[in-house]
């Protein structure tokens, strides 16, 4: 009897050893990592490599269950490790405080893993891993919570959907005119004074990225006025720094706006009308209130839960600018090109864009949200608990064990629902590839060469245009190569062909993009470079060139989407239930990430 | 947002204990799970008192879950001591327990997870405590306990107006049993409005029936193999098989090894599925042979992939009791580990 002894029993001999055997990548060790990292310690893993960028906060101890307070601010993955080891000591952990993107994990590395689990919280990240797996040819697990919402799913090259296979919804935006001239419901609000309000005070303007500023003929007149109108309060920055600045601003934006609203009458046919706040009501409204210095009485939490009175809001609208203010003007002493940008968790901008947002939802008759609603809202956090992430990580596990067992057909896309009734998840066949995606459908292959002697020239003649029969690629057609967005070549750009890939910065661990237009077929392939100097002939390249394969173009129109035929549903299913799912297909995110935060409904 | 609803009164018969508030730190601590069930659930978690029966690896798993929620008190009950085996899969105890109380041993590094969880670990038998014990709980989990102690365990939790869950993992496969006697909760449901969205609340009930009368659930004799398998998990069969067994033999199947079957012990797992099928006419498929072997290869085993799954959905739903919003698991959940098959099924 051993440590050993229930995994030995349950899982067989065989199979354990070859979990024993097995190198894993897990990339993220936030709230999935933490319980999957406790999983694989413990479930027969013994080399893992972790990695992640980022380092621990408090709001992540409720359910990343490897940190603790003292652990604030450290990095998560070394934490995690060390947190790990103490479960159990005979395994092996190599912990990366890193991006995953960063170039030293490159092919070689990723080729070095038996499976990559993803437990990341953006769809960047995400993106990158999968294309890496597909270039490595390294089955990937992918993963995803949120709140009681969980789904885990795995990734074979050629033989499953890639994580780019279906369209990925893209981030909700409200239209320009909804947020600046109609809005109708506190988020309107809300986005209002985070992205218009606050950006143009304090930030950047450009990063509009919740405002469809799309100009159709009908709002074309508009949008120039809204223009103006934003110029106009930029213009007010000649009085930052004196008394009557928050009152310039709260006049403009609070005042002479809405009357210029009010008179397109044709906006309040079928709206109910705003009411602007004039001077006289704002000094009135300060008077009335002139200390709010709230954290004297009552508790944050208190504070948070409240919704202010209209004279309130005003009060904390001139304290907040008045602060937020002098931040600024200290800020373009050093620096003229200094910016503020929204920051959730300082709280003297949270406080100026809940304000400006009640004050707004106030004028325009709309409900007021609280503090920690607004919060939520315009910092994008997303719930988050750790019961959730032990449940998908249990899973993560049990494909990890059937991918190693060659037991692929029997993983299955999981969805953990919310639901009561019947069924806890909901199961789909793995898809297989869709034709059209631009991703998975890419041949990938490695060239080593020696890039000082290697040259474009070679590269097209020893290798593209070569027939398959003769070790090259056989590719006929137009053919374009690419680096990212810089073209190396194309049918009329010939003039880099003799040049070294030294010569034209192609080094180590670059990707080369090449294109070959067949007329009726399109042919995308990556290739992926490994310089060795002392390579003793001109290159040597692994891949696949029979798997060579052609990419549908993309539907003109997207299908109004019926009944998924290929992914079959399990017959256990009843009809109510899998129509929950699809609520959680877009893309989860575990933590308090950023503006890639996909709004969940 | 902050609504009123009166306490809903679950615990007539409990002492009045005091009522402790969140504070900013607890506020902070908790944001992300607060943004998801509500201050009010949290504030009901942070007054509660949960006892968990059993150390293992399943135990360990809802005991993490509890303490990182902040739930009020967790009182955890093993006589056991840590063996060598348990090492593998109970992730809260180390090679320096190994002799030592299971429960003791567990309480080292759960404190570490939450400080704010009052701990308390008592190392001796279930058996030995008397009715007046359980009245201190709000929810009463057991594990690792052979169905006469969970019957009697939940017959006195009935009497004492405690909710009872029993659970248990054996390799692949997991289980969870509730009793929650009448419970009410509350319901919530999101409309959206354009833009806007706004959360209904509507109060219900669930009526629950102790284990033993649940066990004798009659089954419909008249069902079509599909129609029957899409009501009635077999994971559940499977379940109650390796109960009636372990209440005939005093002990679970034994496993021999990977070339030899246990015969015998396949026998009396034959004859125990036969009776209950017969009784009920239902057909042998729901539960085959194989089925049966592979419970003797499972049976007893606790690997952690299996406890993390099954222990995420007890904890979770040990929460949403406490928390008196939605419906608990009403009331068996079955786990297939290997297929992904976790199914709720309602015997009362």
């Amino acid at each position: 009897m051993d440590r050993l002894s229930n995994l030995r029993q349950v899982l067989g001999k065989k199979l354990l050893e070859k979990v024993e055997n097995s190198k894993i990548l897990m990339v993220g060790s936030g709230g999935i990592g933490c319980e999957l990292l406790k999983n694989l310690v413990m479930s027969g893993f013994k080399n893992i490599e972790i990695i992640d960028l980022d380092t621990i906060d408090l709001s992540n101890l409720n359910r990343q269950f490897l940190f603790q307070r003292q652990h604030i601010g450290k990095s998560k993955s070394k934490v995690a490790r060390k947190s790990a080891l103490e479960f159990n000591p005979n395994v092996n952990i190599v912990a990366h405080h890193a991006n995953i993107k960063d170039p030293q994990f490159n092919i070689k590395w990723f080729k070095s893993f038996d499976i990559v689990m993803n437990a990341l919280d953006n769809l960047d990240a995400r993106r990158h891993v999968n294309t890496m797996c597909l270039a490595a040819n390294v089955p990937l697990i992918e993963s995803g919570t949120s709140g009681y919402l969980g789904q885990a799913t795995v990734i074979e090259k050629n033989v499953t959907e890639c994580f780019e296979c279906q369209p990925k919804p893209t981030p909700k935006t409200f239209p320009i005119c909804t947020i600046r001239s109609t809005p109708s419901a506190p988020i309107h609000c809300i986005v209002w004074a985070k992205n218009y309000l606050f950006a143009e005070l304090f930030g950047k303007s450009e990063d509009n990225d919740e405002i469809d500023e799309e100009v159709t003929e009908e709002n074309n007149k508009e949008i120039e006025n809204l223009k103006k109108e934003s110029q106009a309060l930029k213009e007010l920055y000649q009085y930052a720094g004196t008394p009557e600045y928050s009152e310039k601003v709260f006049d403009k934006v609070f005042n002479q706006d809405i009357n210029r609203l009010l008179k397109m009458e044709n906006l309040w046919k079928t709206r109910t009308k705003p009411t602007p706040i004039n001077t006289e009501q704002y000094k009135k409204a300060l008077e009335i209130n002139m200390d709010v210095d709230e954290d004297k009485n009552d508790s944050k939490i208190k504070d948070d839960q409240k919704i202010y009175s209209i004279e309130e809001n005003i009060n904390m609208f001139k304290e907040c600018l008045e602060l937020l203010v002098q931040r600024q003007l200290k800020g373009k002493k050093i620096d003229p090109e200094f910016s503020m940008s929204f920051e959730k968790d300082d709280d003297i901008i949270m406080k100026f864009v809940a304000a400006t947002a009640n004050i707004r939802a106030h004028i325009f008759s709309i409900e007021q949200l609280n503090r920690f609603k607004i919060k939520e809202i315009a910092g994008n956090i997303i719930a988050s608990i750790a019961t959730t992430n032990a449940i998908i990580s249990g899973i993560i596990i049990m494909d990890a064990y059937k991918i190693l067992n060659n037991q692929l057909e029997e993983c299955n896309t999981i969805y953990l629902t919310h639901d009561s009734s019947s069924n806890v998840f909901v199961k789909e066949f793995l898809a297989k590839p869709n034709p059209r995606c631009a991703v998975c459908r890419k041949s990938y292959f490695v060239l080593t060469i020696n890039i000082e002697k290697f040259t474009l020239n070679d590269l097209l003649n020893k290798v593209l245009i070569k027939p398959k029969d003769n070790n090259g690629l056989g590719l006929n057609g137009d053919i374009t190569i690419c680096e990212d967005q810089r073209i190396l070549y194309d049918f009329d750009f010939d003039d880099k062909l003799n040049d070294t890939f030294s010569k034209v910065k192609i080094e180590d661990g670059k990707y080369l993009n090449i294109t070959c237009d067949d007329d009726d077929k399109m042919y995308n392939i990556m290739i992926y470079i490994i310089n060795d100097s002392s390579l003793d002939k001109d290159f040597i390249l692994e891949g696949d060139s029979t798997s060579i394969s052609y990419i549908l173009p993309p539907e003109p129109e997207p299908e109004p989407e019926p009944e998924k035929t290929n992914k079959r549903k399990h017959s256990d299913g009843d009809d109510a239930n899998n129509k929950k799912h699809k609520v959680i297909t877009v893309d989860i995110v575990d933590d308090d990430d950023k503006v890639e935060t996909v709004l969940l409904d | 947002m902050k609504r009123n609803i009166s306490e809903v009164d679950n615990t007539s018969n409990k002492k009045v204990k005091t009522i402790h508030q969140l504070n900013d730190e607890e506020a902070a601590l908790y944001d992300r799970q607060i943004r998801l069930w509500g201050f009010d659930a949290q504030r009901r978690l942070r007054n509660s008192s949960i006892l968990i029966v059993g150390g293992k690896a399943l135990s360990n798993e809802v005991c993490k879950n509890l303490v990182l929620a902040g739930v009020g008190s967790l009182t955890i009950i093993d006589d056991e001591n840590v063996t060598v085996e348990d090492l593998g899969s109970q992730f809260l105890v180390s090679k320096k327990n190994v002799g030592q109380n299971r429960a003791k041993s567990m309480k080292e590094r759960l404190v570490k997870l939450n400080s704010s969880v009052k701990i308390n670990i008592i190392s001796d038998s279930i058996e030995n405590k008397d009715t007046s014990f359980y009245n201190e709980f709000d929810v009463v989990c057991v594990t690792g306990k052979p169905l006469e102690s969970l019957i009697k365990i939940n017959n006195i939790c009935r009497k004492n107006n405690v909710k009872f869950y029993s659970a248990d993992v054996h390799g692949i496969f997991g289980y969870i049993f509730c009793d929650l006697i009448n419970h009410k909760y509350i319901e919530e449901k999101n409309i959206k409005y354009g833009d806007d969205t706004k959360t209904k609340q509507y109060e219900k009930s669930e009526q629950y029936s102790s284990l033993e009368d649940s066990l004798k659930y009659k089954f419909p004799s008249d069902m079509k193999l599909k129609r029957f398998l899409r009501k009635y998990s077999s994971i559940y069969f499977l379940i109650y098989t390796l109960l009636q067994f372990q209440k005939n033999n005093k002990r679970l199947p034994k496993y021999i090894s990977e070339d030899e079957e246990n015969t015998e012990d396949l026998n009396k797992l034959k004859e125990i599925r036969d009776h209950l099928f017969k009784k009920y006419d239902i057909n042998n498929a729901v539960l085959n042979d194989e089925s049966l072997s592979k419970i003797i290869r499972n049976a007893g085993m606790e690997i952690l992939p299996i406890c993390s799954v099954v222990g995420g959905i007890l904890a979770q739903d040990i929460l949403k009791v406490i928390s008196q919003k939605e419906l608990p698991i009403s009331n068996w959940f079955c786990y297939d580990g290997f297929t992904g098959d976790g199914v709720i099924n309602k015997l009362i």
